[in-house]
Order: C-alpha cells, then structure tokens, then sequence
C-alpha cells in the first residue's frame, strides 16, 4: 500500500466526522460561494451555451470568441439589450474549398416564422454570420431593439433549471411551432453544414411521465430533449457519442 | 455548538434568499418524505440507524445539485473563452469572472470533490428524481462500504494467519 494514499472514512461509522468534514467545507468556502450564488442561473445557462459550442466543435467547426467589449468576453444574461454590445461564439465550418460562419448568440430575439410581426427569444440561438438587424419600430418607446429574421436562423435552444414536468414539455413544442413551423410536418431543410436540431436542455432528473413525454415528441419531432444535464451532459457531448444526437433537418425514419 | 445547528442550515447560511428558500424547501418536503419512508417501508429498514446520516446526504445532495454544478459550469465556460478567444475575462452584469475568480471557484468544486471521495461517495449518489430512488442509492452505498470494510478486515485476518502459519513453532 502506498504511504500516500488517503484513508477512507465511512460516512455511515463516522457520522460525526461526515458532519464536521461538511461544517469545516461550508465554512472555509462561505465567502466565494456566497459571492457567486446569485450567478447560478446565469452559470446554468452558460453551461448549456458551453455544450452546443462543443457540439460544434466536435462536428469538425473552428470556434471564435467574437465580439469583446474592452477585452472581454461580455455574457448577455438577458434578452434585454442591444446585441452588438455583447459577445458571442463565431463557428467556422469549410464546405467544399468554401468558408461558412455562424453565431452562436445568446438570449438574440427570433422572428417568428408564422408571423413576421412576432418574437421571441430562446436562450441560444445559432444564425448566419451577420445577420443581427436592429429597429426602433418595435417598441413604443423607440427603443433599439435587436433580432434576427427567421430566415437566418439556424436552430435554437432552450435550458431549464427544473425537474422536468409535461407542461415545461410541450411549452417547448409552443417554441418550435413559432420559430421552425416546418418542423411540425418533418419538413426541416438538412443543411450541408451540421446544426443541432432544435433542443430542450433540461438539468433535473427525469421520472417515468417525462420520459414517456420526450419518447414521444422525439418521435414526432426533429428534436433533441436532453435530460439530467449535469450528469448526462459529459456523455451526450462526448466524442464518441455526439452522433446520437439529432441534427437539424428531417427525423431519421426508423 | 456547531454540530447543533443542522447542516442544511449551515449549508445556506447568507445564500441569496431565493435560492436559499429552494434548498430549504426542497430538504424539508424530501427529509419528510424519507422519514416516512424509513419507517413504513421494509426496503428502506437498513437506513433506520442512520436517519442523522441520511440528513447529511440530502443536503449535501442539494446543495450539490443547486449550487456545486453551476459553479462547476462556470469554470468550463470560462475555460471555452479563454481557449478560443484573446481574453482573460467574462463579463457577467457588472461582475468580471477572471482567472483569479475563477480559480476561487475551481478551489470551492476541486475540495467538494475531495470531500465527497474522502468518505468514498460516487457522484452518482448525488443524482436522483425521487427521494425513494435516493434511500436505495444510500442502501447500495452503505452495505458497498461495509462489505469494502470486511473483505479489508477479512485480508488482514488472513495475512495475519498466513505469517502465524509461517512460524516454526
């Protein structure tokens, strides 16, 4: 046995042990973890922001940070405020001897595609390179307002920090009607370039209602409805498992 | 004093308000739930003598769940920025995530870790729908540890009786 190994406890044996290992952690970290608390909604969303980058990454894309403001990487947390004034991902994918770009953006408000005057803003959105347009027609008090026409979507996202339950489900599908309707009669154009198919990122565990829901619209959708992020994530995004995934585009026939 | 006070309280001590009601509530409706279960059910008998214990897991379970993997996600993501952009910083609101935050974060996920490996405790312990699904996962645990526990003890009693059989006399 080497001299460097830790002896073991038993948090069963050793209760009291288990409890002030636990007292001592909470205590010498309180400060940074209280500081950073009232960020955890916006590291979740990061999180998942992180995931859809690596699923490009690993479907052969170059990846940019774009956009800094005073040399940094400005997180938008909301879908308040002008997009020019944070940053994004730029993915780069070569079809042929030609260069293709996208945005991967954060909280970027979607025209619908039923309905030119509507929006709405998934937490991720993937577009073409550029095409962020701004008006001061859309609020009443002429604010700017920053969006990108349906056309120049990609595909989307959407994270939820819950436990999953059937209404989050089918709000979802709500979302794809409005911004991808050819997705409701499996018309998705397949692009040359891979995009994720339209997901549901959800960071709780499921139960046997939720998955019969996800089974279901999986096989009805083009969609990705990913479950228990946290610890599924690493797997589902992994080299070795990224082709599980749904590509945008039209269901695989089974 | 300090091991009166419960741990789930400890564990929330000055957390936002918010997100401190969400784990208090979640451990109180969870803690009743297991209780209840422990007594009624023939399945969940083995944790009978370690309801103090069972208190622990779910905190830690949820402050795990609520907290630790977000700040686990922050420090990934500001890994991606830093991989493939000229910058050192993620802004979020006004708060500036640079490496020496955010190495602050990684202390606070790399010594939960050890914690957790410290008391031999998969993370896959931590991961749970149902509280029922939890108590069974604590079962698995428990009776894992204390056959670990007596194959160690068992070896040592055979490497003890090996030398004897060794002697001479």
């Amino acid at each position: 046995m080497g001299t460097n190994q830790t002896k073991k406890a038993s948090p069963f044996k050793e209760f009291a042990l288990f409890e002030k290992e636990i007292t001592d952690f909470a205590n010498k970290y309180k400060t940074i973890v209280v500081n950073q608390a009232k960020r955890t909604s916006e590291y979740f969303e990061m999180t998942c922001f992180n995931y859809i980058v690596r699923f490009y990454e690993l479907n052969g894309y170059s990846l940019e940070v774009k956009n800094l403001q005073s040399d940094k990487y400005r997180y938008k947390c909301s879908p308040a405020g002008i997009q020019s004034n944070f940053s994004h991902f730029e993915a780069t994918t070569k079809v042929g001897k030609r260069k293709i770009s996208f945005e991967i953006q954060h909280n970027l408000a979607v025209q619908s595609s039923q309905d030119n005057l509507l929006f709405t803003s998934p937490d991720i959105s993937v577009i073409k390179k550029g095409k962020v347009k701004y008006t001061n027609e859309y609020y009443e008090t002429k604010t700017t307002f920053s969006f990108v026409e349906n056309k120049d979507l990609m595909t989307f996202c959407e994270v939820k920090q819950f436990n999953p339950f059937p209404e989050l489900l089918f709000n979802f599908i709500g979302v794809l009607n409005e911004l991808k309707v050819e997705y409701m009669t499996n018309s998705g154009e397949t692009h040359i370039s891979a995009h994720i198919a339209p997901s549901l990122m959800i960071s709780g565990k499921p139960n046997k209602q939720t998955t019969t829901i996800k089974k279901s619209l999986e096989n009805r959708y083009c969609i990705n409805i990913i479950y228990d992020l946290f610890y599924n994530a690493t797997f589902t995004f992994s080299k070795g498992n990224i082709n599980d995934l749904r590509k945008a585009g039209q269901k695989p026939s089974h | 004093m300090a091991t009166e006070t419960p741990i789930i309280n400890i564990l929330t001590y000055k957390l936002p308000f918010e997100l401190s009601k969400q784990i208090y509530n979640e451990f109180q409706n969870r803690l009743k739930e297991a209780n209840f279960l422990i007594e009624t059910y023939k399945t969940y008998k083995p944790l009978k003598d370690n309801i103090k214990t069972v208190e622990l897991f779910l905190s830690l379970s949820i402050f795990h769940r609520r907290v630790i993997t977000n700040l686990d996600g922050a420090v990934k993501f500001y890994g991606t920025v830093i991989k493939n952009g000229q910058t050192d910083t993620v802004r979020i609101g006004n708060y500036n995530l640079t490496g020496e935050e955010k190495n602050k974060i990684l202390a606070v996920v790399m010594n939960y870790n050890t914690l957790l490996e410290k008391f031999s405790i998969p993370l896959v312990v931590m991961e749970y729908y149902e509280t029922r699904e939890f108590l069974k996962k604590l079962i698995t645990l428990k009776s894992d540890l204390e056959n670990a526990d007596y194959k160690e003890k068992g070896t040592k009693r055979n490497g003890n009786q090996s030398d004897e059989e060794g002697l001479p006399f």
